[in-house]
């Protein structure tokens, strides 16, 4: 989601509503040695993997956003997909999410945070996703062992298309040197450049330029 | 394979999944079993130690006996455990003419001590032939005892089963309660809960919706001023988790570290034991010494209590405080806020985090320099008021503005404290506000 | 449907109201032709901005349904009004924000769906400055 047009007059592009995964597009890296990377692709070599698969990438670097996109995209393809997203120590799946996959009819299951999950409910997911005949992809910081579908990373000229993105083009508050230095602050993650981008732009919408 | 599957699927009711259900079923048979260990043990060590010595000081009826003879009992040692002494006495002695000779006699619980010399001289204090004074059951008189009393640190022992009794069943009972309610009817709740949010203004009686109801701020009269204002966050519930947690853990180690103290008493040092029970100990000693900082900044400083003469507050009017500060104290200075915070939580990766912004903060109260004297409060008025034009409290699932008083007291040689009271601002009346 | 819109015009220009105010105005739908129209939605709702999670609550719905017999010709004006309630009062704190919309959510064949949002002020909170502590 970009910030409306019509926006309110204190309106922060950087507000978690606009920020959230799934408001920001993914930004795909330059093609790399000829690999073509994009959604379209990416689906494409989802079901050439098999039955498992990973996103593997460090914090704030876009995983959540991919997975959202990715599910439209396969949505577009007819390949209905359930997502469950983990968060502070959800060491189980939350009860009732094979019902719920089942009544959508889901073909793939999206965990999100798999690595919050325990040693027996990761087994238990795979058993069954396999039973169900459902594919599971996963997204994880580290190497889950499962075959990788995409690795995320962020660079700074990443982080620089999504502040454009976010900013009207004619909003001078942010400059290229507020992003770079947000961005080394926050060691290269996304997320927590944002938030601090936040800070910043409610200082100089306030106060002016500091 | 789909029998197999219904079963796991099905086998705990129609709404819940395999994985949960066994999750929910090893987390609950893994505490009920810790639960169970801890009753047992319990109930075992109540039924040979608190009950037998009870019952001895309370119910045993006295009469005098002739000690017969006395010797030292022996429990031969093992590979585990060296040998054991307990002095062991023959009496005699008479029930309502009914004679009565019993042997192995001295206290209830006929502990065997480690120590030698302490079953020698116990033994030494009976003469063989004197007459002494004694207690017998009357409920069983062939059961008697020379000595009563309470076994003093044996009672300590009692924590070991009372922990695992402790953690087990509040552990089992979250386990149990996690089980009933399903994350479907969870969800349900939660759906209805937000529809009633979206679509219930029509029906709330509120006028003020969004805005947190003050039911707790004014449920209590002040002495002085119409309502007394409940403190912030309470201190007693983190004293109480600190007081509990020192006195389970304590209880445990110093019952390892008798056990260690022990083998090098008896010239079997135990390294392993004495080297496990170390850190644990050092462990014990933090939070003993947690606890008395939180003992002392909880009652060092003697209650601070705050009055308002209404409430909830509309910006722009004045409104009365009432400020006693009670304790024996030294002051620097003692200060009332007027704050109001903005409140966020949102989730970050895998966190959840809250970041609280400060917008507005002005000190309505100062005293420097004074003593306030044990019996004596501190009592002092002010005014507050809320200027015009500021934004009201405001209370939603992820964001809040909140506006409290906060006292705050600098003492001479002692930290400072700070005590928070929350406050209900409402909107100016038709939103008429003048900046 | 290339130039589907959705045009909403309150009454008050200024787009500021106090509490107990009457909230009046109309939205138009442009470009959609009335076979592509399923439903539309209405709101009269605030949320949240800011660092934190995004809340919201809707004062005011209406759902026009064509599609179920609801009397609603997308070629007119449609006009709407509520009574504006007394809280929570617009706000532009640094952390959070409350932001009043009416917004128009139209549902067209295919699952397409276009939302447009007009916003307004509640009261006159002006913006906090940074206290001292």
């Amino acid at each position: 989601m970009k910030p409306p047009a019509e926006h309110h007059e204190a309106s922060n592009p950087f507000s978690t509503r606009f920020i959230r995964p799934g408001a920001v597009p993914f930004l795909f890296p330059p093609e790399q040695a000829g690999a073509k990377q994009d959604l379209d692709a990416l689906a494409d070599r989802l079901s050439s993997l098999g039955s498992r698969s990973q996103i593997v990438g460090p914090h704030g670097s876009g995983k959540s956003t991919l997975v959202r996109q990715l599910m439209d995209q396969l949505a577009q393809r007819g390949l209905p997909s359930y997502l469950v997203s983990l968060h502070d120590g959800e060491r189980r799946m939350p009860a009732g999410w094979a019902k719920a996959a089942q009544q959508m009819a889901a073909r793939l299951v999206i965990v999100d945070g798999y690595e919050q999950l325990g040693a027996w409910s990761r087994w238990m997911l795979k058993f069954r996703c396999r039973i169900r005949g459902w594919q599971l992809l996963v997204t994880a910081h580290q190497d889950v062992g499962l075959p990788t579908l995409f690795r995320t990373a962020t660079d700074l000229a990443t982080a620089r298309s999504i502040v454009a993105h976010l900013l009207a083009p004619s909003d001078k508050n942010i400059d290229e040197t507020t992003i770079a230095d947000s961005f080394a602050a926050a060691r290269g993650s996304v997320r927590d450049m944002l938030f601090a981008l936040y800070d910043r732009y409610e200082q100089r919408t306030r106060h002016g330029s500091s | 394979m789909a029998r197999l599957f219904r079963f796991y699927e099905k086998k705990r009711g129609d709404r819940r999944t395999g994985s949960q259900a066994f999750g929910n079923f090893g987390e609950a048979l893994f505490f009920g079993i810790f639960f169970a260990l801890g009753c047992i043990a319990f109930v075992y060590m109540f039924a040979v130690l608190v009950w037998p010595e009870w019952r001895a000081n309370r119910q045993f009826a006295p009469t005098t006996c002739v000690v017969v003879a006395k010797h030292l009992g022996v429990k031969a040692a093992t590979a585990n455990e060296p040998a054991m002494y307990r002095p062991e006495f023959h009496i005699r002695y008479q029930v309502e003419g009914e004679p009565y000779d019993v042997d192995e006699v001295y206290d209830v619980t006929q502990i065997y001590l480690p120590d030698q010399e302490s079953a020698t001289a116990i033994l030494a204090q009976f003469e063989v032939g004197q007459e002494y004074p004694c207690w017998y059951d009357p409920i069983n008189p062939k059961r008697a005892v020379l000595a009563r009393g309470y076994s003093g640190w044996l009672y300590l022992t009692l924590l070991i089963p009372l922990s695992f009794l402790i953690i087990g069943g509040g552990r089992l009972v979250y386990a149990l309660l996690d089980w009933n309610a399903s994350a479907e009817r969870r969800s349900l709740m939660t759906q209805r809960a937000a529809q009633i949010d979206l679509f219930d203004y029509d029906k709330q009686d509120r006028n003020f919706p969004s805005v947190p109801a003050d039911a707790n701020l004014t449920n209590s009269p002040g002495t002085t001023l119409a309502y007394r204002l409940p403190i912030a966050a309470t201190t007693g519930w983190t004293l109480f988790g600190a007081s509990a947690a020192a006195v389970l853990w304590n209880g445990i180690v110093i019952w390892f570290a008798i056990m260690a103290i022990r083998s090098f008493a008896l010239g079997t040092p135990d390294w392993t034991l004495t080297g496990l029970v170390i850190p644990f100990a050092a462990a014990g000693v933090w939070l003993i010494v947690y606890l008395i900082r939180q003992l002392l900044k909880t009652t060092g400083v003697g209650p601070t209590r705050l009055e308002i003469s209404a409430h909830p507050l509309s910006p722009g009017s004045p409104y009365e405080l009432f400020l006693s500060q009670a304790g024996r104290l030294a002051m620097n200075s003692l200060e009332v806020w007027l704050v109001c915070e903005e409140k966020a939580t949102y989730r970050q990766g895998t966190d959840t985090r809250t970041e609280t912004r400060r917008v507005f903060g002005e000190r309505c109260f100062v005293r420097e320099g004074f003593q306030i004297h044990q019996g004596l409060p501190f009592e002092s008025r002010c005014q507050v008021r809320v200027p015009e034009g500021a934004m009201h409290s405001f209370h939603a699932n992820h964001n809040e503005v909140c506006w409290k008083l906060i006292v705050r007291g600098a003492v001479v040689g002692w930290p400072d404290y700070q005590r928070e009271f929350q406050i209900v601002v409402n909107p100016a009346v038709n939103g008429q506000t003048h900046a | 449907m290339i130039h589907a819109r959705v045009k909403i015009v309150l009454d008050a220009p200024t787009r500021s109201f106090n509490p107990g105010d009457l909230l009046a105005g109309q939205f138009v739908l442009e470009g959609i032709a009335p076979e592509d129209l399923r439903s539309v939605e209405l709101s009269v709702l605030w949320h949240t901005e800011g660092k934190g999670e995004e809340d919201m609550s809707v004062h005011f719905f209406e759902r026009l349904d064509p599609q179920n017999g609801q009397e609603f010709n997308p070629l007119l004006p449609h006009l709407f009004s509520t009574t504006l309630p007394n809280s929570p009062l617009s706000y532009a704190g640094f952390i959070v924000k409350i932001c009043w919309c009416v917004r128009v959510r139209v549902f067209l064949a295919r699952g397409k769906e276009l939302s447009v949002e007009v916003p307004f002020r509640l009261g006159k909170v002006p913006q906090p400055e940074q206290a001292a502590s």
